[in-house]
Parts: C-alpha cells; structure tokens; sequence
C-alpha cells in the first residue's frame, strides 16, 4: 500500500516514477480513492467518484506502460474534472438539481485528450451551480476549503482546488469565465490557469457566458499545468471559437529559473485598497523573489479595474439566462435561489445597457492590452485576502444593499480576476503565502495572448524560489 | 427611475417566467442597482469600439480558408 506522501507528489515527479516502472498507476488510484473515501464527506469535494472505472483505466494504463507504449506525461496520472465537462457514461449535473440525474452520452474534447492522453479519470468535481455563484444551497454538499473547514474554498472550480490541496487527485480542470479557476487556486493553496480564451476547447462544457468561458487546468505545481495545458490546448472543429495557433512546448520553454529581461508590471490596483495588509505584504514579497530572479520590476495602473464589477454583472446575467431559458420557464424552483434571481435580472435588463457593456468590456480590454505592450506579465493579488468564512447571505430587498452586497467595491473578490477575464487574455494563481488566519493566498500572473508560455515561466521561477506550493493543509 | 416589483413581475411574465414573490424583491432590488451603476458610462470615454469578443483572430482557420 502506497504511503501518504505520494498523494502530494508533483504531477511531473509521479509521472517520472511511472515511467521508470517505480511507481504502479493502479496503486496511486488506489491510494486517491482510499483518500477520497477518507475526506471527501468533509470536504465534498468530488460530486461522482467514479472508483470502478478509473481501476479499470489505471490497470489498462499499468500494462500499456510495461509494453513500452508510453503515451506522454499524463499517461497513468490520476485526474478529475469539474462537474460541467461531459463524460460519456458518467453523472454530469452542472452543479445542479436540474440535471442531478443527468448522465454524459459523450465526452467533452477536453475530457477526450485526457482520455487520449492516458489520464485515468477519477470522477468529477463539486461546483457553484452553473459556474455562476455563490450557490447558497449546494445540491451535493457544501464545498469546504481544507486549510479551515469553515472557509470557503473560492468560487466556482471549488472542489477542483479542494482536491488538491488536500492530496485526492494529481490535477485537475476547472472552468474559468471570470475566476472561477484562479480564485479556488488562491483560496486553497494550489495554481490554477486561466489560458487565453479560444486556446482550449469548450465542447461539451455547460456555458456560463460564452465570450468568457474557458477551461484550463489546476494542479499543485506550475510544471504540472503545464503539462495539462499541452494537452487540452489547440484547435477543436467541434468548437469553431478555438483558435489554430499552434501549440507551443510550455515545458521547454520554461527554461531554467532566472528571468532576466522578463519586464513585469505590477498592477497597483491589485495591490490596494480592498485588497487585505496580509495580502499585500504576501505580494510584495512575491515581486521581490521575481526580482531577486532578473526580473524588472516596473509600476502599472489598471484604473477600470474597480469598474468591472457593474460590467461583468450586465455582460453575464444576460447572456447566461439564454442558456437556461427553458429550464428558467418550467423548472424555476429547482434553480438555487442565488443563481435563479441573478438569472432574472438578466432577463429583464435593458438590451441598450447589456450592449453598451459589451462596449465597455472593450475599453477595458483595451487598458490590459494596452498595458501588456510594455510588459511582458502583469502581476498582483489573486484575491482580497485569505478565503473568507462560509457564510449565507440573506436575500437582499433594496437597491441600497444591492449596491452595498452586489456590486460593492469592498466586496470586491472578483474584480481581481475579472480583468483578465474580460480581455481575454490568459492569467494563472501560484501559491504566495498565507494570512494571519493561516489562509492561502495567490499571487496572480496574466500574460499577452496565447503567450501562457511566459506566464508559466514566470510562475515556475517562482516555484523555484519558494516552498508555498509544498505546504499541505492539516486536514492531510 | 426605479422599477417596482410589480413592473418587473410583468416584464418576466411577457417572457413566461413565473417567479414568486420572495424572489421578487431581491430581483427588483438588484435590477435597479445594476442600472443605476451602468447609468454613468462616462468614465469609459465614448464607447466607439465595436463590442467584438476578443482582440484575436479567433475564427482561426476560417478565415485562412
């Protein structure tokens, strides 16, 4: 029986032993579904475990691997997916009630390169229903951070970040419309990887906001997004949104650790008001290790970034309610309150305003686009702070506190990571300290388009430099 | 101008939703803060741009055909 320890290993170093034959695929699944078994009615972390399955892929791997048809990396590695991607033959319910008994007639793209890839697939993960958030009554059970039951693990690839920062899967994937991936990532102290929108494949993924969306990886380790990266990114002709750029070799081009001529600009509005004094101290320090690596070091303001959060509500409550249309008009009650009244409102905001959004979005693009001229990678805080705790918010009855608990500026955990989403371009959280409270936190890197090549280089050299990603909650 | 909840019942009715009045409030509550808050786009200039989804050439292999 495997120690505990394997659980933590790196995603590279796993594959590196089970390459060399000294470590068994069978017996790392094995190890992850005691560990599920173990944690996850604390954690509910995977919404559908699927143990026989994935024994069944992991002996196939095993024996193809002792034949000497290696397939790459993620051959023989256990995965698990966010509970939006469909799998064929396997419960996919988007995170909600609607589609509880919802079963997969085939494989999203994202999950067939996995499968190409060798991946033995684990199950899937709990989510905010749809990926909008905050679900205030989880279907599958509430979602807990294992740095501290009682915080929340971030929104909405919850379970994707839970599962790895508390050993029960190598890596996984999570979609990101304006956080989803990077927020959960700093909240549990793993990396999670926005890439550049139309970079990886969407079919086969419950939409959230269309022009938005986008799947990527998390995983305990720079190099091990990487890795996953390589493999679900390129073009799809199931999804005429993925782009034909070519594929890069991330790996290779994360060289060694020095960043000499890397320009980063460090975004003053990430690293201000609200963002908490932990928070950052936690940053400052991370751009002093980037510089201690070569790096320049210069000061850029991003001043539309406070401005996202009216933005993003008229751009995405409009264009998500479309999706649910139907379900909205016959099965109304079976939405979770929070994702259903936000659903609403965008079924009745004025189409001039939505569209006028549409615009504004553009304008801000343009700001981090504009910047990014300058700059090879922009850096800042991932979030406000360390993951607050789980609470309910109480359902709101005038514009006052709408303004105040909606859309307020102290709220104001998604703005961080909004930016980047909004222009599209690619951003990931690497693990940079933790607060007061023993709460992860995130340093976040975005990059130009399709250059995740150096947003990973940038986040490996730090890796390099620190032992955050190597902490491992007490849960474990 | 703020919209009542009776307003908003009526604009979700047109479009067949039928939501109970618990739900109402907030979603009334929440409308009229987000138009409030987009009221004002000044402070983004003139809004010429055209509202494309990304600055790339995203329809990739299409257009190359």
């Amino acid at each position: 029986m495997l120690a505990d320890s394997y659980a933590f290993l790196s995603l590279s170093e796993q594959s590196r032993l089970i390459r060399s034959g000294e470590l068994s695929p069978v017996a790392l699944v094995e190890l992850y579904l005691r560990r599920i078994d173990r944690y996850n009615d604390k954690l509910k972390a995977f919404i559908t475990v699927a143990a026989g399955s994935a024994m069944e892929s992991a002996r196939r791997a095993e024996g193809e691997i002792a034949a000497g048809e290696y397939r790459g990396p993620l051959h023989g590695i256990p995965v698990a997916v966010k509970d939006q991607m469909q799998i064929d033959g396997m419960r996919v319910t988007g995170g909600s009630r609607i589609y509880a008994d919802h079963v997969g007639t085939y494989d999203a793209t994202v999950v067939a390169r996995l499968r190409e890839a060798g991946a033995v697939l684990l199950g899937t993960l709990n989510c905010h229903e749809f990926q909008v958030g905050p679900t205030r009554n989880f279907p599958f059970g509430t979602p807990r951070n294992p740095w501290n039951l009682e915080r929340d693990p971030g929104v909405s690839s919850s379970g994707s970040a839970s599962s790895l920062a508390a050993g029960l899967v190598s890596a996984a994937l999570g979609g990101d419309t304006g956080g989803s991936n990077r927020g959960p990532a700093a909240a549990c102290g793993v990396v999670g990887l926005k890439p550049t929108w139309s970079r990886v494949s969407r079919h086969g993924v419950f939409p959230f906001l269309w022009t938005h969306d986008c799947v990527g990886p998390l995983a305990r380790t720079v190099e091990d997004a990487a890795h996953v990266l390589k493999v679900i990114a390129g073009r799809d002709p199931l999804d005429p949104t993925t782009s034909s750029e070519p594929v890069p070799d991330y790996l290779g081009a994360m060289g060694d650790s020095a960043l000499s001529g890397v320009r980063v600009g460090v975004v003053e509005e990430l690293v201000s008001d609200p963002t908490s004094q932990d928070a950052i101290d936690a940053m400052r320090a991370a751009f002093g290790v980037l510089a201690a690596k070569g790096a320049e070091l210069i000061d850029v303001s991003l001043p539309l970034t406070r401005e996202t959060r009216f933005v993003s509500q008229a751009l995405t409550k409009p264009e998500a309610v479309g999706y649910h249309r139907r379900n909205l008009q016959e099965r109304y009650e079976e939405f979770d309150y929070n994702t259903r009244v936000g659903f609403m409102v965008g079924a009745v905001l004025p189409a001039g305003l939505a569209s006028s959004a549409q615009r504004a979005r553009v304008v801000i693009a343009r700001q981090v686009t504009d910047a990014l001229k300058s700059v090879d990678v922009l850096v800042g805080s991932c979030t406000a702070g360390g993951a607050p705790l789980i609470t309910q918010r109480q359902p709101i009855t005038t514009k006052k506190e709408a303004l105040e608990k909606i859309y307020g500026e102290k709220k104001g955990q998604g703005q961080y990571t909004r930016i980047f989403s909004m222009a599209g371009v690619p951003a990931m959280s690497v693990p940079a300290g933790f607060d007061r409270d023993g709460m992860p936190l995130g340093l976040q890197i975005a990059g130009r388009y399709f250059d995740e090549a150096t947003v990973l280089r940038v986040g490996h050299a730090f890796q390099l430099a620190t032992d955050w990603h190597g902490r491992t909650p007490p849960l474990a | 101008m703020d919209l009542d909840p009776e307003h908003v019942r009526l604009l979700l009715m047109q479009q067949g939703y039928a939501v109970p009045d618990e739900d109402l409030l907030e979603i009334t509550a929440s409308l009229n803060a987000l138009v409030e808050g987009m009221a004002d786009l000044s402070r983004f200039g003139p809004l010429q741009e055209e509202p494309w989804p990304i600055l790339v050439d995203y329809l990739g292999e299409q257009h190359a055909g």
